[in-house]
């Protein structure tokens, strides 16, 4: 069995799920504190991708990392990179779909994350960096994880638009729900069920260890 | 407030009951091909208007999901495929004298599902070798592709076995004795989950080709370098048959030869399909 | 040196309007009914929140000024504020909440210090456990070891004792005595109970539908509140339109019917008297009234009895009168009674 789209699925996954951890935590900080039109507004813009099908997201992300567009084009004379049809491409993919989950779970921590606590970190003299990284943070940690969760989690089932940018190129951009899709479509049902039960089997993992790391008490953000 | 959840009770069933109401006349379901969802449509809007007692209900995908949906049970009246593999595999009485190219799949495989003596081959399509603008890797037909495929300078997209159109590349791959595995090693072929990401990753230039049914091209404005022969990958044919079980057998036929009509076969050749007898 | 406020701002219908100055080493009570101000005044001090117009300094440093377009962050303000929910980091032990403010120190000097505090406020024993494992005084006692930590300029306390009662208070009280004694500079103490601010302030500052008054000290507060919101904040719990009466030194009350000796004060509208300066006295003696008892409420240790004057209109609110459970009982008449107040005791309020 070819292990490739194994460790192309992980490598994506976990790339796109640090990126979307960040973007989504500072999205979710800066919004909460905007005003409420704006608040209003790019909930939806930022909420989009979720509610789209995956593959006109990837239609979309197309229009705006394909060679032909200004973003490709730039990126391929400056730096002579292709951003679609990489496996690089699959993280912009799953960085698009997985967002929103991550971008909205934080925004709902923060939201019911009790400000009385931050105002007397500032009074106390705590930087707000340090307010938001060590108080807010491991605070909200429960709705924060569970947000990482759900976006590695989709990062790693993610098919349609990773399928429009990054296309299925065995060995190369083979991921294992593009790799299942392709498998089941050519009727080697065996082999794609095979391939179901590893990516069970890498959820089921990745879930017992945030368990294990929710059980410990008391633990402070590293 | 249990006014309001009454109210809108109401108004949910009303709607539904709405919905299942019809005034006499037949409810034909067509299954077809993802590639004749434009013309099909117009076709369909036609015949609607010359026959008002008939409504005409479509359900386009590729064919091989279409196939497994009929095998799962799936209500319809007509099936239209885009190649005689899905068609056999639904038909009891196929056998090499019905179809000009009988593939890899036996009668074997086949369910009892087409109504035999109403299979006919309705359409040609062609084969087409597309290319984004300007044609930035100076493809300029399959001979040139297989050259560019087996220096490794180029990225193809095309279908995977599973659709018509990925089987008839596979054809051709084997007409140029170009070994499928050995190119997937060299990384330039790329598989496309339905003909509309082919389409698109042609048009925004991430592949440097794309091989799909001149009738796409046409529709999603794209350059055609080449178009293959017969001898390439056989003729693209279509078959469309009515369902043993349609409910509404009379106006299937019916149907089935409006498409044969002059009416309908010039909205074909409009968009590239030959239309046959 | 002092801390100086002076603080305009518009919370839609309502406008806070203060003015109030807090001496070192002294505790200037805010005094005020729920929903005057209290809190959002000291917010305005801390910098949590902006005033729209005034200014603040502590100790001649200007942390706000709207006409000079100041306005320190509260990191910059040495601020030290006691929040009513005590706002200790859930998620840090006691030890690790006091540490917190101390991160510029070396570790040593960080243990040595943290252990000095958590000695003061009588934390060593709970110096690993958290927040919700504390009671209610202990997480009091571990929020002011965190606030002492950061060495604030000022101590803010907002309503310090509103979550508990009884005992616990009393005792919790003591101990922030102590610690505001051995603290150097100002502290602004908001609450509602005059007791409390009482005990422990040395001058109060009475917040009115955001308005402030002038501060005064408490003794001042109780003899001349001088207006109807200080004295119901005093304690006075009769209160009566008034107007100068006949002749010179005499007002009138018409609610109850009454014509009593006072010297008039300009402007005044009403009539204040406390429950315990009403006195049953003999027919006939200065400022007394027949009054009928209408209700009679026992407290702990004195008895409330609800009195109607004989010549009060219908619909005029009782007069209440105080006394000792003995005195009560040894009156010789419990329905109908004569009762008076001594002119000096007549607060005439704005």
């Amino acid at each position: 069995m070819d292990w490739f789209p194994l460790y192309n699925s992980i490598r994506i996954a976990a790339v796109s799920t640090v990126l979307v951890f960040f973007l989504g935590v500072f999205a979710a900080q800066a919004i909460a504190r905007a005003p409420r039109l704006v608040k209003g507004v790019l909930d939806v813009v930022l909420t989009l991708p979720l509610v789209l099908p995956p593959t006109v997201v990837g239609w979309l992300l197309l229009l705006a990392l394909g060679p032909r567009r200004p973003l490709g084009s730039w990126f391929l004379e400056a730096f002579g990179l292709r951003l679609a049809m990489t496996w690089q491409s699959g993280v912009f993919a799953a960085v698009a779909v997985s967002f929103p989950l991550m971008y909205r779970t934080a925004r709902g921590a923060f939201e019911s994350f009790d400000q009385t606590l931050a105002q007397a970190g500032r009074t106390l003299g705590l930087s707000n960096f340090y307010i938001f990284w060590r108080v807010q943070m491991p605070v909200c940690r429960q709705g924060i994880l569970a947000g990482t969760v759900l976006a590695f989690a989709r990062a790693l089932g993610e098919y349609g638009a990773t399928s429009m940018l990054a296309g299925y190129t065995p060995g190369r951009t083979a991921t294992v729900s593009t790799t299942v899709y392709q498998l089941w479509r050519t009727g080697q049902d065996a082999l794609a069920f095979r391939w179901v039960l590893v990516n069970l089997g890498i959820s089921a993992a990745v879930l017992l260890a945030v368990n294990l790391l929710e059980r410990k008490e008391g633990r402070s953000w590293p | 407030m249990k006014r309001g959840w009454i109210l809108i009770l109401t108004l949910a069933l009303s709607l539904t009951a709405c919905g299942g109401s019809k005034n006499s006349g037949a409810e034909l379901t067509v299954f077809a091909a993802a590639s004749l969802q434009e013309t099909l449509t117009e076709i369909g809007e036609n015949y609607q208007r010359e026959h008002p007692g008939v409504t005409l209900v479509f359900n386009f995908d590729s064919s091989g999901t279409l196939k497994t949906q009929i095998e799962e049970g799936a209500d319809c009246d007509i099936f239209i495929s885009a190649g005689q593999k899905q068609m056999n595999q639904l038909d009891a009485a196929a056998a090499s004298a019905v179809n000009a190219d009988a593939p890899d799949e036996t009668a074997e495989d086949s369910l009892n599902f087409i109504a035999s003596n109403t299979r006919f081959n309705l359409l040609e399509n062609k084969v087409a070798l597309v290319v984004p603008e300007g044609n930035p890797a100076g493809i300029q037909n399959f001979g040139g592709l297989k050259t560019a495929l087996e220096a490794g300078d180029v990225l193809l997209a095309m279908g995977n076995e599973d659709v018509p159109v990925g089987q008839y590349t596979q054809k051709i791959f084997a007409y140029f004795g170009l070994d499928e595995a050995a190119l997937n090693a060299a990384g330039v072929l790329t598989y496309g989950s339905n003909v509309k990401e082919v389409t698109t990753q042609v048009s925004e230039g991430t592949v440097d080709c794309g091989i799909i049914y001149g009738t796409d091209a046409f529709s999603a404005g794209l350059t055609v370098v080449d178009t293959a022969t017969a001898e390439m990958c056989g003729q693209v044919i279509y078959p469309a048959a009515a369902l043993k079980n349609s409910k509404s057998p009379e106006e299937a036929q019916a149907f089935l030869d409006y498409l044969r009509t002059p009416a309908a076969g010039a909205v074909l050749e409009a968009v590239g399909f030959t239309p046959l007898g | 040196m002092a801390l100086t406020a002076r603080i305009q701002k518009r919370y839609g219908d309502f406008l806070l309007d203060v003015d109030f100055t807090a001496e070192d080493g002294a505790a200037l009570a805010l005094l005020g009914a729920s929903g005057c101000g209290k809190s959002a005044t000291l917010k305005c001090v801390a910098g949590i929140d902006r005033p729209d117009r005034g200014r603040i300094a502590l100790d001649g440093r200007v942390l706000f000024d709207s006409a000079a377009g100041v306005n320190l962050p509260p990191q910059q303000r040495r601020v030290g504020f006691l929040f009513q929910s005590y706002a200790l980091f859930p998620h840090m032990t006691v030890e690790r909440n006091v540490a917190v403010c101390l991160g510029r120190m070396d570790k040593r000097r960080r243990r040595e210090r943290t252990a000095e505090l958590l000695a003061l406020l009588h934390l060593e024993d709970q110096a690993d456990l958290y927040p919700r494992q504390l009671s209610g005084g202990q997480q009091q006692r571990a929020a002011l070891a965190r606030i002492l930590a950061a060495k604030p300029g000022v101590l803010l306390l907002d309503e310090p004792f509103s979550a508990l009662d009884g005992f616990l208070k009393w005792q919790l009280e003591q101990e922030l005595r102590e610690v505001l004694e051995r603290f150097p500079g100002p502290a602004v103490w908001v609450s509602h109970d005059r007791g409390e601010v009482y005990r422990n302030c040395s001058r109060v500052c009475v917040l009115e539908d955001g308005k402030s008054a002038p501060a005064a000290s408490m003794a001042e507060l109780m003899a001349n509140p001088g207006t109807v919101a200080a004295a119901r904040l005093s304690g006075c719990k009769n209160f009566a339109p008034v107007r100068p009466g006949p002749a010179p030194g005499l007002v009138e009350v018409p609610a109850w019917g009454l014509v009593l000796r006072a010297p008039w004060r300009e402007g005044a509208a009403a009539l204040g008297l406390r429950a315990d300066r009403v006195r049953p006295e003999e027919a006939g003696a200065v400022n007394a009234f027949p009054c009928q008892v209408v209700r009679v409420t026992e407290d702990v240790s004195s008895v409330f009895a609800a009195l109607r004057p004989e010549a009060a209109s219908p619909g005029a609110p009782p007069l209440w009168m105080e006394l000792a459970k003995g005195a009560w009982a040894a009156l010789p008449d419990r329905e109908r009674l004569w009762a008076a107040v001594r002119p000096e005791d007549l607060m005439l309020l704005k």
